[in-house]
C-alpha cells in the first residue's frame, strides 16, 4: 500500500518573503520576493496591491535574476589612458554593426573590460567629481549635463536633479519621460494643468467604454491590461485605435486601424461627428472647459469621409465609433507611445484630451485620462523634478519667486538658464556646447534616436561619468563607471502610473564594492563641497514631500506596505483616486485644436516602407535587465522585424528568413516575423535589442513642445539576405567614432 | 440586500445575503479545508474537501452554497472528517513521489491537507501506472507535470477569468480529464504569456516555476 | 447559430474537428482556442482526425455485454486489418432491444452483425437486423386515433387558465419519469412562479442509461404528444422557446420529430400565436454531441450554453435559474406525452389506468435474459413478473436470478422480489428504484459479478470528470473491483463501501453518487452469489 511521502523542502522554510514592488513597467505591482540569506531570490509572488490585486506578468514573475547576473559590476572602473580618444568598444556599438547575436552576451565583456581597469571608490570618486568640475570651471556650468532614470526611487530621482541643480549648477538635467511621454504631459498641463493621471486603471471597470489609444497594454502594461480585459468581460467596451494590431483588440468591440501618423485626423472626425450629432456634454462643456467654438470650427472639415482617405479608416467605423463614445455615460481614455512619439506627439494628445473634455468624462468614477506611464517611477522621476523646466512638483524653473523659494530650501543659488532636454542634450553635445555628462542608470546610446548621431554625441565629450549595475552600450565611452544597486538591494519609494507611491524595500545586497546610488551622489556632492547629510532614505523623501507639496501628508510611515495615492488630502487618506471632480488646477479645461501635421522622413521609393519601433512583452527597454535575465533571455533571445504577408511575399522573405533593414541614417540585419498585426507597408521592430538596434534606423526629429522624438515613424527599405554577416571580430578596435 | 443568519458548529452568525458558507465560516475564524477554491477566483466547488453538512441528503460545498435563513451547519462531523480524508487520500493516491511544489515554493496544499488530516496509508489503487499523464517541458519558465494534477480549475480560471489570457482548459473527460493549452499544444508552444498566474494558484506541483538555475540562457 | 451546432455540422460535413478547422471557428468567431478543445475532447462525438471511411461502434454496456460480449470480440478481430473500416467499443447506444448493439457510421443502428456480412451492410443502410417493435402508433396512451385529431387538447386548453392545467396534473398524480419521480404540477407551478428570463421550456431526451430505451419508442411513434406537452409547458410558464435536446444516436426520432415539428409549424400550433395572440412559441430541436452525462439537466443546460457539460451546483435550480439564468422546465420525454394524455382523457382516466391505487401507464423498457427485449406498456403497479411475461418470458435455459428495475443506477434485487409492483414507493422499499423504468433482467448462470462492475464502469466511464470524488473514486472502486475478480487479494467490501459513501455524499451529481451503488449494494443484497465472493475473499 503505498504511503503519504511528507516531502517538506528544508531549504524552502529558511527563505524570507519581503513584501516589495515588481521593478519593471508603471503598473507597479506589488510582490513578496521569498529570497535566502545569501539574497538569492528564489520566486516572486504576486502581493495584494492597489493596482495588482496579486497578480504579475512574465517580467515581473521571471525577471528579478538580472540582479545576480555575473556581469555586474563590483567594482569602480576607469578607462584606462590607452583607451582614447573615448569611443564605442564592442563590436554591436561600433558603426553600423548589426547581424546575429554572439551567444550569451549584452555588451561583450571580453572586448570591452580590457579598455578598463578596477579602481577604488576613492579615485573613482575624486575622478567623477574632478571631471565634471573642470568642464564646469573651464566651459561654464551650462556645458554639463545629467541624465537620471526613471528606474531609480523618488530619492534618488530627487537627489540627482539636487546634485545637478545645485552642484553642478545647471537645470540641464533630463530623464528617459522624455522619450516616452513628455509630449502627453506637456498637452496634459496645458489643458488641464495637471500631467498625471486622473484616474487609475482599475476604474476602468465602472467605465461604459474605453479608448485604447495608440498603446499595446498586453506586451507594455500586461497587468493593467488584465483588468482591462476582465471590465471588457463584464462589459466594458474597449475601443483600440492603433496603426498595428494591439493584443487587446481581440477584447475590443472596435478596433481601428489608421494609418501611421494620422491620429489627429482621426480623433477630430470623431468629435466631428460627435458634435455634429449633438453628443458631446455641452452643461459639462458650459461649466468646466475654455475654447470649444475654436475647437468646434477646427474639426468642421474633418468629416468622416475627409478621414477615411487621411486615416484608411471607412467613415462608418469612424461614425460608428464616434457614438459608442459619444452616446457612453462614461468613457476613459488609455493611450500610450503611438500617441506620443512623434513630431506631432503633443497635437496628438490634445485631441484625446479634446475628446474627453468634449464628452463630459473627465472627474467622475469611471471616465478619466490615463496616459499609461512606462517605467516603474517615470511618474515619480517628474514629479520629483527630473526634468529640466520643473522643480520637484512641477513648479517651473523660470518662475522667479519659484526659484527663490527653492533657493533657501536648498541654501544655494540657482541657475536661471532654462535647461536642454534629452534629445537636446545630445544635438547639443554635437555642437561641442555639451562637454559633460553624468548618466545614471541610462542608457542613451541604445535609447535615443538615430544611433549614429548618439555615437558622436558621446565620443566627443571631455567627461562621461556612468553609473550602473552593468558595462552599459552607454558605458562603453565613460571615463568612470560606478557601480551602483539594482531595485531589489534598495529601500525608496516608488510612483506608479495611477500615482500610487509605494515603498520598494531591500532583499539583497549590492554585490561586491557596488553602492546605493544615493550614497554615491551623497558622496560626489560632498566632494564638491557641498554639506549634503540625511540619516536615511526616508529623510530625503520627508525633504523632498517639502519641496513638493503635491505629495503633502506622506511619510514612509504613513506609506507602509501598501501606499497610498497622491494627492493625499490628510494623514488618513488613502489618497485620490479620481481627480478633477469639481475643477481643474487651471481653473476651466482648455480645448487646443489640432490640425493633422506631415511626418518627417516619409517614405519614397528608395525607402518605401514605414518602420515602426517599441517594446515587447518579455523585454524592456535596452534590455539591460531583461537580456540579463534567463528566463525572459530563454523566453525571447532575438529581434524579430514584423512583417505583413503581402509585403513578404512580395519581397521573397519568409518567416524566420534574415532581412536587410535599411533607413536613411543607417541599417540592421535582422530575422522576419509574418504577421498580419502590421498594417501593409508598415514593420515593427523592437527597440531592446543592440544586435539589431532600432535606434540606429529612427529619426531625430522631436516635436516642438514636448521635445519628444518621433520613435514611431521613420521610412525604411527590407530586402532579403541571403546569409546574416558575422560581427567582426574584436581584435581590429577601433576607439575612434565610427 | 438582506442579511440572513445561520449557525455554524453550534455559533451563530450574520452574514449578508448570498454569502457562502466558507466565507461566513471565516468570518467565525473557521477555516474549512479547501483545495480548489481561492478567495480571488470564482468557487467552482470540485475538490469537494470543504463538503459540509446542513441536513440535505448530499453534502454541499461550502466554497459554493450560499447561506440560507436558519441553516444548521456542521462542519466538522466525524463523517465529514472520514470523507475529506477519503478525497485526500484518492488524490494522493497518484501523485508523484516527490511534490515539485515542495521543492520550489514549499506550498503544496494538497500535502498540507494530508498533514492535517493525517494521511498515513493510501488504500486505493495507484492509478499513474496504468493511465499516466504525463509532463510538459515546453515551457522555459513553467514545469507542467499532468500526474500531480488535481482538476481543480484553479489555473484554468487565473489563466482565462484573472488575467484573461485565454489559454487553458480542461481536457477530455472523466479520469483521462487534464488541463491543455489552445487546442492541446505543449505549453511552450502555446499562446501562453508566460505571467506566472496559473503557477501562482496551482496548489499542488502540477505547475512550478521551471529552475531559473538550470534554464539554458542560449 | 449555436457553437456546438456549428461544430457538430463541421464534424458531420468533414469527418472530423480539426486543429484548422477549429482556429477558423476561432478567427471567425473572435474566441480562445482553449474554448474549441475543451468541447472538442469532452463529447464523444467530436473527433480530432477523420480516421477510417467507415466506423463500427460497439457497445460495451449491460445488456450488450451480457448477449454479445464474445460475438463483439469476434467482429473486431475479423475488422482489426480492414483499413477502412475503425472499430471501437463505445457506451450504450439506447438499442439494447438489439442486444449486442451496434452503430455504423453514426446513422444505422441494430444488432451486431457476422464479420461476414460487413461488405453488405456498409453498401446498404439500415440493413442492420433490428427485433420487430410490437408497440407502434398509436401508442396505448395517444388520444389520437388518427393525425387529424393533434393538437385538439392544446387548442382546447390554451384557452383555459394555466392553473386549470396544474390542478389536472395534481389530480393525475403525475410524477417526473426521467427517474426524479419530482410531481410534475409542483415543478410547473415553481417554474410559473418564478421571476426574470429568458424562460424555456425543455424536453430531456436525452435518455443514455443502459438498458433505457422507452423515451426512443415514444419519440418515434409519438412525437405530436411531446411537442403538445411542451406547449402546454410553456403557456403554464410562459416560455417562447422550445428546445428537444436528442441524443446523437436517435436518429430514426430525429426525422420523425422534425417532420412534425414542420406540420405543427404549417398548423400554426407553433409559431408566432402558438400560445394565443401574439403569444409566440416554437421548438428547436438539439441533437447532442454525446455523453450519457448530458441526460443531467443542468449539464444539458451547459451544453445547450455551448460549454462543456458538466453539471452545475444546485441550488439554483433549473426552475428558478435555467438556461441562460432565466426559469426553465426540463421535463422527461415520457412525462411530457403524459401531460397531453392527462389533459386530453382527463385526471380520472390516467388514475384509473393503474393497478390498485396506483395512477396511470407506463412504458417499461425491458432488456437482458427475456425472449424478446421490447419497450411495454403496463398500469403503474404491475409486478416485474408481469413485464417479463410481457416480453415473452425468460430466455429458453434460465432462470431469473437478478434484475435492476430502472436503470444502471437502481441496485439489483434478487428473483424472490420478482412480484413487487412496479412503483417508485414500492421499488424503493425493496431496496431498489423505478428509476427510469428500464428493467434489466439478468438470468441464472450469469456472472454477477461481471454484471454490476459493468453497470459501475458505465459510470466511469461516462464521469464527466468535474469532481474529485466521482472522476478519481470510480475509477479506483471499479480498479479495485477488476483487481479483485482477476488478481484476488484483499477484501475489498469493507473499503469499496466507504469510498461508495464518499461518493455518494460528497458527488455533485447523481452520476458518481450512484456511480459504486451497482457493485456496493450487489455485495450486500447477492452475499452468496459465487462471482461476487472473489471480492470479499482475502488472499484468494
Amino acid at each position: 500500500m503505498k504511503q503519504f511521502a511528507d516531502s517538506t523542502n528544508a531549504t524552502f522554510s529558511d527563505l524570507t518573503e519581503t513584501a516589495t514592488l515588481c521593478p519593471y513597467c508603471g503598473v507597479g505591482c506589488a510582490l513578496n520576493y521569498g529570497s535566502d540569506s545569501e539574497g538569492v531570490i528564489h520566486y516572486a509572488k504576486g502581493r495584494d496591491g492597489a493596482s495588482n490585486a496579486g497578480r504579475l506578468c512574465v517580467k515581473g514573475r521571471y525577471g528579478f535574476d538580472y540582479a545576480a547576473h555575473p556581469q555586474r559590476l563590483t567594482r569602480p572602473l576607469i578607462r584606462r589612458d590607452d583607451a582614447y580618444p573615448r569611443g564605442p568598444l564592442s563590436t554591436f556599438s561600433r558603426a553600423n554593426s548589426s547581424g546575429p547575436r554572439k551567444p550569451g552576451g549584452i555588451v561583450d565583456y571580453a572586448e570591452v573590460l580590457p579598455h578598463f581597469r578596477e579602481a577604488t571608490w576613492e579615485e573613482a570618486l575624486e575622478r567623477a567629481a574632478s571631471g565634471l568640475a573642470k568642464v564646469r570651471d573651464t566651459h561654464g556650468a551650462h556645458a554639463l549635463a545629467g541624465f537620471g532614470s526613471a528606474k531609480g526611487s523618488n530619492e534618488e530621482a530627487y537627489l540627482f536633479q539636487k546634485f545637478i541643480r545645485t552642484v553642478l549648477g545647471t537645470n540641464n538635467v533630463d530623464h528617459c519621460t522624455r522619450l516616452c511621454h513628455a509630449s502627453s504631459v506637456y498637452a496634459l498641463i496645458e489643458g488641464i494643468g495637471s500631467g498625471a493621471v486622473t484616474n487609475v486603471v482599475r476604474d476602468v471597470e465602472n467605465a461604459e467604454v474605453a479608448v485604447i489609444a495608440g498603446c499595446n497594454p498586453t506586451a507594455n502594461h500586461p497587468v493593467a491590461a488584465s483588468f482591462m480585459k476582465q471590465a471588457a468581460a463584464k462589459g466594458t467596451g474597449l475601443l483600440a485605435v492603433n496603426v498595428r494590431r494591439p493584443g487587446m483588440a481581440s477584447y475590443c468591440e472596435q478596433y481601428c486601424q489608421i494609418t501611421p501618423g494620422s491620429d489627429v485626423a482621426f480623433y477630430n472626425a470623431v468629435m466631428h461627428v460627435i458634435i455634429a450629432e449633438d453628443l458631446h456634454d455641452q452643461a459639462f462643456i458650459d461649466q468646466r472647459t475654455e475654447g470649444f467654438e475654436a475647437l468646434a470650427k477646427a474639426v468642421k472639415p474633418y468629416t468622416p469621409e475627409a478621414a477615411e482617405a487621411m486615416t484608411g479608416v471607412p467613415a462608418a467605423q469612424i461614425t460608428a465609433f464616434a457614438r459608442r463614445l459619444g452616446q457612453a455615460q462614461s468613457a476613459m481614455f488609455f493611450w500610450g507611445m503611438g500617441i506620443s512619439q512623434h513630431v506631432f506627439g503633443t497635437d496628438n494628445a490634445r485631441c484625446l484630451i479634446a475628446l474627453a473634455l468634449l464628452t463630459g468624462n473627465i472627474g467622475r468614477p469611471g471616465t478619466g485620462l490615463h496616459p499609461l506611464r512606462g517605467q516603474n517611477n517615470v511618474q515619480g522621476a517628474s514629479d520629483a523634478g527630473l526634468v529640466p523646466m520643473y522643480y520637484p512638483g512641477y513648479q517651473a524653473v523660470s518662475d522667479a519667486s519659484v526659484r527663490e523659494r527653492f533657493e533657501q530650501l536648498w541654501n544655494v543659488s540657482l541657475p536661471e538658464q532654462p535647461g536642454l532636454t534629452t534629445a537636446e542634450i545630445t544635438h547639443a553635445a554635437l555642437e561641442g556646447e555639451i562637454r559633460g555628462l553624468y548618466c545614471m542608470g541610462e542608457n542613451p546610446f541604445l535609447s535615443d534616436p538615430d544611433m549614429n548621431q548618439v555615437r558622436k554625441a558621446l565620443s566627443s565629450l571631455d567627461c562621461l561619468v556612468v553609473q550602473d549595475l552593468f558595462i552599459t552600450e552607454t558605458a562603453e565611452f565613460a571615463d568612470v563607471i560606478l557601480p551602483a544597486s539594482a531595485f531589489m538591494e534598495k529601500r525608496g519609494t516608488f510612483t506608479n502610473t495611477d500615482r500610487r507611491v509605494q515603498i520598494g524595500r531591500p532583499v539583497r545586497q549590492p554585490p561586491g564594492q557596488a553602492r546605493q546610488d544615493w550614497h554615491i551622489l551623497r558622496d560626489l556632492a560632498q566632494r564638491l563641497g557641498h554639506d549634503w547629510d540625511y540619516a536615511d532614505e526616508s529623510a530625503v523623501f520627508d525633504e523632498f514631500v517639502q519641496a513638493a507639496p503635491l505629495y503633502a501628508n506622506l511619510t514612509y510611515d504613513r506609506l507602509g506596505e501598501h501606499g497610498r495615492w497622491y494627492p493625499c488630502p490628510d494623514a488618513n487618506s488613502e489618497g485620490e483616486r479620481v481627480l478633477f471632480g469639481d475643477q481643474f488646477p487651471i481653473g476651466r479645461g482648455r480645448f487646443v485644436p489640432a490640425e493633422l501635421g506631415q511626418a518627417p522622413d516619409l517614405p519614397d521609393d528608395d525607402y518605401p516602407l514605414v518602420l515602426n519601433t517599441g517594446r515587447q512583452l518579455e523585454h524592456w527597454h535596452t534590455g539591460v535587465m531583461t537580456r540579463r535575465s534567463r528566463a525572459l533571455d530563454a523566453l525571447a533571445p532575438e529581434a524579430r522585424v514584423e512583417v505583413h504577408p503581402s509585403d513578404a511575399k512580395r519581397l521573397g522573405i519568409t518567416d524566420g528568413s534574415w532581412t536587410t533593414l535599411r533607413s536613411r541614417r543607417g541599417a540592421v540585419e535582422v530575422q522576419a516575423h509574418i504577421t498580419r498585426d502590421v498594417a501593409l507597408g508598415t514593420l515593427f521592430l523592437p527597440m531592446h535589442f543592440r544586435e539589431a538596434a532600432a535606434n540606429l534606423l529612427t529619426t531625430p526629429e522631436l516635436d516642438p513642445f514636448g521635445k519628444i522624438p518621433q520613435f514611431k515613424i521613420c521610412a525604411v527599405a527590407l530586402a532579403p539576405l541571403s546569409t546574416p554577416l558575422t560581427p567582426p571580430q574584436p581584435d581590429a578596435v577601433s576607439h575612434a567614432a565610427g | 440586500m438582506s442579511d440572513v443568519t445561520l449557525t455554524i458548529d453550534g455559533r451563530r452568525v450574520t452574514v449578508p445575503e448570498g454569502t457562502t458558507i466558507w466565507d461566513a465560516a471565516q468570518t467565525l475564524g473557521i477555516d474549512i479545508p479547501v483545495l480548489c477554491h481561492d478567495p480571488r477566483l470564482d468557487p467552482v466547488g470540485v475538490c469537494r474537501v470543504c463538503a459540509v453538512d446542513v441536513g440535505e441528503r448530499t453534502l454541499p460545498a461550502a466554497c459554493v452554497r450560499a447561506v440560507s435563513p436558519d441553516m444548521e451547519v456542521r462542519t466538522d462531523t466525524q463523517e465529514i472528517m472520514a470523507h475529506r480524508r477519503v478525497l485526500t487520500e484518492l488524490l494522493l493516491a497518484d501523485q508523484p513521489a516527490v511534490s515539485q511544489r515542495e521543492q520550489t515554493t514549499g506550498d503544496d496544499k494538497l500535502y498540507a491537507l494530508a498533514r492535517e488530516v493525517k494521511v498515513t496509508d493510501i488504500p486505493w489503487p495507484d492509478q499513474s501506472e496504468r493511465q499516466p499523464r504525463g509532463q510538459d517541458a515546453s515551457s522555459p519558465v513553467i514545469a507542467v507535470d499532468h500526474q500531480a494534477c488535481i482538476m481543480c480549475d484553479r489555473c484554468v480560471r487565473a489563466c482565462d477569468d484573472i488575467q484573461h489570457n485565454d489559454v487553458i482548459t480542461r481536457t477530455g473527460k472523466g479520469y483521462s480529464a487534464r488541463i491543455a493549452f489552445d487546442l492541446d499544444v505543449p505549453m511552450g508552444e502555446s499562446s501562453c504569456v508566460s505571467c506566472g498566474e496559473c503557477v501562482a494558484v496551482c496548489p499542488t506541483g502540477a505547475l512550478t516555476h521551471q529552475s531559473l538555475a538550470t534554464t539554458d540562457a542560449g | 447559430m449555436r457553437l456546438l451546432s456549428e461544430l457538430e455540422s463541421i464534424q458531420a460535413s468533414t469527418g472530423a474537428l480539426t486543429d484548422e478547422a477549429l482556429k477558423a471557428v476561432a478567427e471567425r468567431r473572435g474566441i480562445p482556442l482553449y474554448q474549441l478543445q475543451g468541447l472538442r475532447s469532452f463529447y464523444p462525438v467530436f473527433r480530432e482526425t477523420a480516421g477510417a471511411a467507415h466506423r463500427i461502434q460497439i457497445c460495451r454496456d449491460g445488456p450488450c455485454r451480457l448477449h454479445g460480449q464474445a460475438k463483439a470480440k469476434a467482429l473486431a478481430e475479423a475488422l482489426d486489418d480492414d483499413s477502412r473500416i475503425d472499430v471501437e467499443y463505445v457506451s450504450c447506444l439506447g438499442q439494447c432491444d438489439c442486444a449486442p448493439a451496434v452503430a455504423i457510421d453514426d446513422k444505422h443502428y441494430g444488432t451486431l452483425p457476422q464479420a461476414s456480412d460487413i461488405d453488405v451492410l456498409l453498401d446498404r443502410p439500415n440493413a442492420l437486423e433490428r427485433p420487430a417493435q410490437p408497440l407502434a402508433a398509436p401508442l396505448p396512451t395517444d388520444p389520437y386515433p388518427t393525425q387529424t385529431q393533434h393538437y385538439t387538447t392544446s387548442r382546447e386548453w390554451l384557452a383555459r387558465p394555466a392553473e386549470q392545467v396544474i390542478e389536472a396534473l395534481e389530480a393525475s398524480g403525475l410524477q417526473g419519469l426521467g427517474g426524479a419521480a419530482f410531481p410534475t404540477a409542483r415543478k410547473w407551478s415553481f417554474t410559473r412562479a418564478a421571476e426574470g428570463g429568458p424562460r424555456s421550456v425543455i424536453c430531456n431526451a436525452d435518455e443514455s442509461e443502459p438498458g433505457t430505451f422507452k423515451d426512443r419508442l415514444l419519440l418515434e411513434q409519438a412525437p405530436h404528444l411531446i411537442i403538445e406537452g411542451m406547449l402546454m409547458g410553456a403557456a403554464v410558464i410562459n416560455a417562447d422557446t422550445g428546445i428537444i435536446y436528442l441524443r446523437h444516436e436517435y436518429e430514426t426520432a430525429r426525422q420523425h420529430i422534425e417532420t412534425a415539428l414542420e406540420q405543427a409549424r404549417a398548423q400554426g400550433v407553433l409559431g408566432d400565436n402558438a400560445r394565443g395572440p401574439g403569444l409566440a412559441f416554437d421548438i428547436e430541436l438539439f441533437i447532442s454531441p454525446g455523453g450519457y452525462i448530458l441526460g443531467e439537466e443542468t449539464a444539458l443546460l451547459e451544453a445547450l450554453e455551448d460549454r462543456r457539460g458538466e453539471p452545475r451546483h444546485k441550488p439554483p435550480f433549473p426552475v428558478t435559474a435555467g438556461l441562460h439564468g432565466g426559469p426553465t422546465l426540463i421535463n422527461n420525454v415520457e412525462t411530457l406525452a403524459a401531460v397531453t394524455t392527462i389533459l386530453a382523457r382527463g385526471a380520472q382516466w390516467w388514475r384509473d389506468q393503474g393497478v390498485g391505487d396506483y395512477a396511470g401507464l407506463k412504458y417499461f423498457s425491458v432488456s437482458g435474459d427475456v425472449e424478446h427485449p421490447q419497450v411495454v406498456c403496463l398500469p403503474w403497479g404491475s409486478p416485474v413478473t408481469q413485464a417479463i411475461a410481457a416480453c415473452g418470458g425468460m430466455r429458453a435455459d434460465r432462470d431469473l436470478l437478478a434484475f435492476s428495475p430502472g436503470g444502471a443506477s437502481t441496485p439489483f434485487l434478487p428473483a424472490s422480489a420478482a412480484d413487487t409492483p412496479m412503483a417508485f414507493e414500492t421499488l424503493r422499499e425493496a431496496g431498489s428504484g423505478l428509476g427510469t423504468g428500464a428493467l434489466f433482467v439478468v438470468g441464472t448462470g450469469r456472472n454477477l459479478a461481471d454484471v454490476v462492475i459493468t453497470q459501475a464502469r458505465f459510470f466511469r466511464n461516462e464521469s464527466c470528470g468535474k469532481c474529485v470524488p466521482c472522476r478519481s473514486g470510480s475509477t479506483k472502486g471499479v480498479a479495485m473491483a477488476y483487481d479483485a475478480v482477476n488478481k484476488g487479494g484483499r477484501d475489498i467490501s469493507q473499503p469499496l463501501s466507504e469510498l461508495h459513501d464518499t461518493l455518494m455524499r460528497t458527488s455533485i451529481c447523481g452520476l458518481g453518487q450512484v456511480a459504486l451503488l451497482p457493485i456496493v449494494d450487489a455485495l450486500k443484497t447477492f452475499p452468496d452469489d459465487p462471482s461476487l465472493k472473489a471480492l470479499q475473499k482475502d488472499n484468494a
